[in-house]
């Protein structure tokens, strides 16, 4: 059996998945959390978790997914996700899938909640009007999680739900059907997902029915308008879903109390979390706590334990044994494996610790529903730089990775707003840029660590703000400026999901650690090893010199124009977190950067690493995101630019005051 | 003819007209449960009145200011 799970955004879908299958989806409390469909293995077969959507007819990129699966995936059934509390909103994308034809379970989830809203649902008389199982269940308490599983193992064929859309579009129907024969899917449900503005099944026709289903489909717009019934045929539509929906909600949820516990609670908490004053507090506050555990106090201790550990215990441990198995004290291999796959690839270990205190908040704060009203919180200020709420999820998951950031600018409806976003977010300090911070704060801040290392965060986040005004008021100047956010109610994320998004971004950190920057601090060290001259060259004259030497004089007016400073960047572009190993490979330790930075200088440098290039699968991921090779080259361009004019100005002035 | 900007916190209306809206973002709406005839509550305003966050069919929603002098309701 292979099903396609779908439902709307924050519903619980990637809950009910992790529960189904035993493995990693990224699940969070915010709406269009799942940016990539995921696939996972049960039982009774594989599910594929699909991005929530409001509707099959896709409005942003994010939900063309769904019209994609459906016509191009291999499936048996379809599993759809309610949240039974908003079973009015959620019904309007169920009966476009029961339109479909394909077998489909109807999951009515957070049906403990709906009872302690005072509600309850008749599932008989739901099912029996949508002609299809209705299985409740709660993922948060686990009930009827076993039932569903066991209802899985196998589909019960269902003829496709037919509504009577009235007589125009009725006659619109009829006319489309025999065009579109072609399509393996069940043609009025290609023809209502037509009428109704589906881009994704009109891609699917050739070119000549394309002709003539848009001539259709203006015709009956024209007379839908003329008739009076609604604003467009899609609205049309809508509301003949909307008079069923209104009919099956109302015979089939029960009002058991009229107090809704829950809705007073939210307002409560919301009153002080989105107001104006306390709302803006609690959020620098929030995000204060973040850096206060990752930095300075638990990730920190944390990651000095596993420094000590390396340095102490394994490097010796490592030496000793090396040497037992005859490898020579001075010979190649034991540089190589020491100073090179050790210190380089061990640097970057020690901040595991951090990075998983990152993440971990992060899902939490994610899981909560927080994320949600920081978005609108924000919304007014964003506004004012040409962004809107919804920029802020990417650019806080900015701070953890921006991969995946990027990836959250799907939920921008917007084409240029979201390109506006994907084009500042590289700014956000990402947590791979925190070796070479701490590296240099150490040495030439020793008193002011965090305090140093905040700024960053300060700097990146300003000049992405600067950066987006700048750009909205240039090259998107004609850009939709949109806000419109489903505020989901608060939740206590479950241990499990919050285990398991972190554990996952975790794992691709330790695998990216384990192939790039273990291939690259390699490639590093025979670069530094080897030179035009022959082999265990003086460091200045290898390979690595040379390219370093090439970019230095770029680099001069910023302060740190030596070719360890600028290969270290150039290495950086493969992933950041090399910047730090390859200081560390070819200044051979802690001691020796303190003689060729001074702390202006030092800074200066820090700022650069900051901002000057997104890493080299940032860039990929940028790439693959807008299908754009102009716009991913402008990106490179544009980061690179502001980068050196903004490093230029703090060099210039730090000059100036020290 | 009142919008939803003219709505005091509180008050119920049902959506008449939102013609002023443009159609690809009065479909975002519409996904929303935000279309004509659709009932609401205005919950209230926040961040200084720029944003208000209206009920739909049991759904809090929040929009911008300017959409909402574009949204006509019927009190």
């Amino acid at each position: 059996m292979r099903y396609l799970l779908i439902g709307n955004p924050n519903v619980g879908k990637s809950s009910v998945f992790n529960l189904l299958t035993n493995s990693y989806a990224h699940v969070g409390n915010y709406g269009g959390i799942t940016v990539e469909s995921k696939l996972g293995k049960f039982i009774h077969g594989e599910i594929i978790d699909l991005p929530g959507t409001y509707s099959v007819c896709p409005n942003s990129e994010d939900e063309g997914i769904v019209t994609y699966s459906l016509i191009n995936e291999k499936y048996d059934g379809l599993i759809d996700i309610v949240d039974s509390t908003h079973l009015k909103r959620n019904l309007h994308l169920t009966i476009q899938l029961l339109e479909l034809g394909v077998p489909t379970f109807i999951v009515a989830n957070m049906t403990d909640e709906l009872e302690y809203s005072g509600r309850k649902l008749d599932i008989s008389k739901l099912s029996n009007y949508l002609k299809s199982p209705v299985i409740p269940i709660s993922a948060k308490t686990k009930s009827g999680i076993e039932d569903l599983k066991s209802r899985l193992s196998k589909v019960v064929s269902s003829e496709a739900l037919q509504l009577y859309y009235g007589n125009i579009i009725e006659l619109a129907i009829n006319k489309i059907m025999p065009i579109i024969d072609k399509l393996h899917l069940n043609p009025r449900f290609v023809a209502i997902q037509l009428l109704e503005g589906n881009t994704e099944l009109f891609k699917n026709l050739e070119k000549g029915k394309q002709d003539e289903v848009k001539k259709i489909m203006s015709d009956t717009e024209t007379e839908v308008i003329k008739s009076g019934t609604a604003l467009s045929v899609k609205g049309a539509i809508f509301n003949t879903r909307r008079e069923f929906i209104d009919k099956v909600v109302k015979e089939s949820l029960l009002v058991t109390s009229n107090k809704n516990h829950k809705k007073l609670l939210n307002h409560k908490i919301d009153r002080i979390v989105t107001h104006p004053f306390f709302g803006l507090i609690i959020f620098l506050l929030v995000m204060f706590s973040i850096y206060f555990l990752t930095f300075d106090f638990l990730g920190t201790i944390l990651s000095d334990y596993i420094d000590v550990f390396l340095t102490d215990y394994f490097s010796p441990f490592l030496k000793s044994l090396l040497l037992n198995m005859g490898l020579s004290e001075t010979g190649i291999f034991m540089s190589l494996i020491l100073d090179g796959i050790v210190a380089g690839v061990g640097g970057v270990v020690v901040f595991i610790p951090q990075m998983t205190i990152l993440f971990l908040i992060l899902a939490v704060i994610e899981g909560t529903g927080y994320m949600a009203r920081v978005a609108i919180m924000l919304d007014t200020l964003l506004s004012k730089f040409g962004l809107n709420g919804k920029s802020i999820v990417p650019l806080v998951t900015g701070i953890g990775c921006n991969v995946p950031a990027i990836m959250a600018t799907r939920t921008i409806a917007d084409k240029k707003e979201r390109n506006l976003t994907i084009l500042i977010t590289p700014f956000m300090s990402c947590s791979a840029r925190i070796p070479v911070y701490a590296l240099l704060a150490s040495i030439f801040f020793e008193k002011h660590q965090a305090l140093v290392i905040i700024s960053m965060y300060v700097i990146g986040t300003i000049v992405a703000l600067l950066a987006a005004k700048l750009l909205s008021l240039s090259i998107f100047k004609d850009k939709a400026n949109n806000f419109i956010l489903e505020i989901p109610p608060y939740r206590i994320p479950a241990f499990k999901n919050v285990y398991r998004h972190t554990k996952m971004m975790v794992k691709d950190f330790i695998e990216k650690a384990g192939k790039f920057i273990l291939l690259g601090t390699v490639v590093l060290w025979f670069l530094q090893y080897l030179g035009p001259n022959g082999s265990n060259v003086n460091p200045e004259e290898s390979f690595l010199a040379l390219i370093g030497n090439f970019f230095a004089p770029l680099f001069i007016p910023l302060g740190f124009g030596s070719w360890e400073a600028s290969s270290s960047l150039v290495v950086g572009f493969l992933a950041k977190e090399l910047i730090y190993s390859n200081m560390i490979v070819i200044y051979g330790g802690e001691s020796a950067i303190s003689g060729v930075f001074n702390p202006v200088s030092a800074y200066s440098f820090m700022v650069f690493s900051l901002l000057y290039l997104p890493c080299l699968a940032t860039v990929g991921t940028i790439h693959q995101e807008t299908k754009s090779t102009k716009f991913t080259l402008i990106t490179l361009l544009f980061t690179f630019t502001v980068a050196y004019i903004v490093t230029l100005i703090i060099y210039n002035i730090g000059n100036l005051l020290f | 003819m009142k919008t939803i900007f003219d709505m005091h916190v509180g008050e119920t209306g049902t959506i008449s007209d939102m013609k002023a809206i443009d159609l690809k973002k009065r479909h975002r709406f519409m996904d929303l449960g935000i279309a004509p005839n659709a009932k609401l509550v205005l919950l209230k305003k926040i961040n200084f009145n720029n944003l208000y966050i209206i009920e739909v069919d049991d759904v809090e929603i929040c929009i911008r200011q300017a959409d909402a002098k574009n949204i006509l309701v019927q009190i």
